[in-house]
């Protein structure tokens, strides 16, 4: 990162710049998330107001109840499952577009980006279209006599959450891997030839190592939002399909603000710790590391 | 330099193709569906219609949503690209105390679950006893577009020469008209680009919007809305078509337009 010289006035310049930033973070995401906190400790049931009260009994009543575990388990499992699949389709197209592609490139990487652009309940709805009893492919498969009447397992299940899930996230996997890639030192990859190496070993000691930070980067940037999703499973997900999320919804609708605060801390300090791992393993630590 | 043999790569371009081919094959599917002459989006087909594009134009709580969103998204990007662009010029040009905390806390947002944060923003205006309506939204899509904005000003001005300020120092340039007259100018399509990025973010943020829009729906509140309400689905698929169609043709558009002006450069 560049080196800012120590110029007159120019630290409190920053600190009259960033006052009203810091402010607005203050006050829209640090006091919420301690007042998400604070709704957590009140007793369970339907509270309208925030009273000074610290009680426990809505984390025991919350997660005294097994299914919710195992919903967090398969949220967490769903979420793993989305990121890595997304991350192994979206690589071969970042490099591609990084290494393969000449003529027309941008026009190639905005064709792989622009899916992304698209509503995400469009994306979301468009498999129901596609996977409904009297849906695309359904049809298809009768059409070509394959099956003679309408296979219903295509939709309502948590395989469905996750191939819907894969495709609406696995534009947003090729970015950060595209990017790091086209910022890769062309000439590593010559020196390895030149040592001899076939392009497979060039690829799996150089190119694939050096492009770990953009695979980590996409894979929490997948990862990360899914965990919190609620609008594909109430698509496509039916009752087996269900994530932390819809859970959260159905507490907050009915007004259960305590038990949808414990679920929602469980669901922040579970992506908190794994943006703690994920920013250990793949060396973020500066504006300068992470590029748009 | 000698120009090496180019490898032809014809798996990796097969794979290229199948793979776009599967990304738009649901989306022009979907498209098709909207021009669909049925009340039923399902097959068999009825024939194409216009009618549900007619149909959407009266619908008054879609346009409404459709309104809304505009605003939401018009306002959170303005809020986004002012606040992220002060804190990308502070943070890429200044050392000060606190610098490395607030660079972390404002891109925290990029990796919080945005359902997470909106339980957050909402217990806590219930909490102080306000309404959800269309500021609480703007609040909420104001703070996860910022790390954008603060990441495409920091990277612009990370690239410039640190002397520019000096050289402006030296002449008798004060703070404030370094900030107009320097990287304001500077910034210039890092801040057009920021702001592109927040209202697109916002216009079709669902989570934050669900919980902190209140009766104000936004379009995908809407839309979520009616997915247990079938009847309510064409009119809504067709609006939401439509803005995509807008949305993908402006971009390809200044693509092409992008790649002439290359073209001719060159």
């Amino acid at each position: 990162m560049a080196e800012t010289r120590r110029i007159p006035g120019g630290r409190r310049f920053g600190l009259i710049l960033s006052a009203a930033p810091a402010l607005w973070l203050l006050a829209f995401f640090v006091v919420p998330l301690g007042i998400l906190v604070a709704w957590s400790f009140q007793p369970p049931g339907i509270v309208a107001a925030l009273r000074p009260v610290l009680t426990l009994e809505a984390y025991r009543s919350t997660l005294s109840a097994g299914s919710y575990w195992r919903v967090l388990a398969r949220t967490g499992v769903i979420a793993l499952t989305v990121a890595a699949v997304a991350v192994a389709l979206a690589y071969p197209i970042a490099y591609a577009l990084a290494f393969a592609a000449r003529r027309r490139r941008s026009l190639l990487l905005t064709l792989a980006l622009l899916p992304f652009l698209t509503s995400y309940l469009l994306r979301i709805y468009a498999w129901r279209l596609m996977l409904g009893a009297k849906g695309v492919l359904n049809e298809l498969l009768q059409a070509i006599g394959l099956t003679h009447g309408p296979l219903g397992f295509f939709l309502y299940s948590r395989t469905a959450v996750v191939l819907v899930l894969i495709y609406v996230w696995v534009p947003w996997a090729a970015l950060p891997i595209f990017l790091r890639l086209d910022q890769m030192d062309r000439s590593l990859i010559e020196a390895a030839d030149d040592l001899g190496a076939d392009r497979l070993r060039a690829f799996l000691r150089v190119t694939l190592p050096l492009s770990m930070p953009g695979v980590f980067a996409a894979f929490f940037f997948v990862m990360i939002p899914t965990l919190g999703d609620f609008a594909t499973a109430s698509a496509v997900g039916g009752s087996g399909g269900q994530m932390i999320g819809n859970i959260i919804q159905q507490y907050l609708n009915s007004l259960s603000y305590p038990s949808g605060a414990v679920l929602s801390v469980l669901l922040l300090v579970t992506a908190l710790v794994a943006m703690t791992v994920g920013a250990r393993l793949s060396g973020i630590r500066d504006v300068g590391d992470v590029r748009v | 330099m000698s120009r090496r043999a180019e490898p032809r790569r014809v798996g990796l371009w097969t794979y290229f193709w199948l793979y776009i081919a599967l990304l738009y094959t649901p989306l022009i599917v979907l498209a098709l569906f909207s021009l669909h002459d049925s009340e039923l989006l399902s097959l068999p087909w009825r024939g194409f219609s216009l009618r549900w594009y007619r149909e959407m134009l009266h619908q008054a709580a879609l346009l409404r949503s459709l309104r809304i969103s505009i605003v939401v998204a018009a306002l959170a990007s303005t809020a986004a690209v002012i606040l992220g662009g002060a804190l990308g010029i502070a943070v890429s040009r200044f050392r000060f105390p606190g610098r490395g905390l607030l660079l972390a806390l404002a891109l925290s947002p990029l990796v919080i679950p945005y359902l997470g944060l909106a339980v957050s923003l909402l217990m806590t205006f219930v909490a102080l006893g306000l309404k959800p309506s269309i500021p609480t939204v703007v609040i909420g899509h104001s703070v996860v577009a910022m790390p954008y904005a603060l990441l495409l000003v920091a990277t612009r001005l990370l690239g410039i020469d640190p002397e520019l300020e000096e050289a402006a120092l030296d002449l008798g340039a004060g703070w404030t008209s370094i900030l107009g007259r320097l990287y304001v100018p500077l910034m210039g399509p890092a801040l057009g680009t920021a702001f592109v990025t927040a209202f697109v973010l916002s216009f079709d943020e669902l989570y934050l919007a669900f919980f902190l829009s209140g009766s104000d729906q936004t379009l995908p509140v809407y839309f979520f809305s009616g997915l247990r309400h079938p009847e309510f689905l064409p009119p809504t698929l067709a609006l939401t078509t439509l803005v995509t169609v807008i949305v993908v043709s402006a971009t390809l558009a200044s693509q092409l337009v992008a790649m002439r002006r290359g073209a001719k450069a060159v």
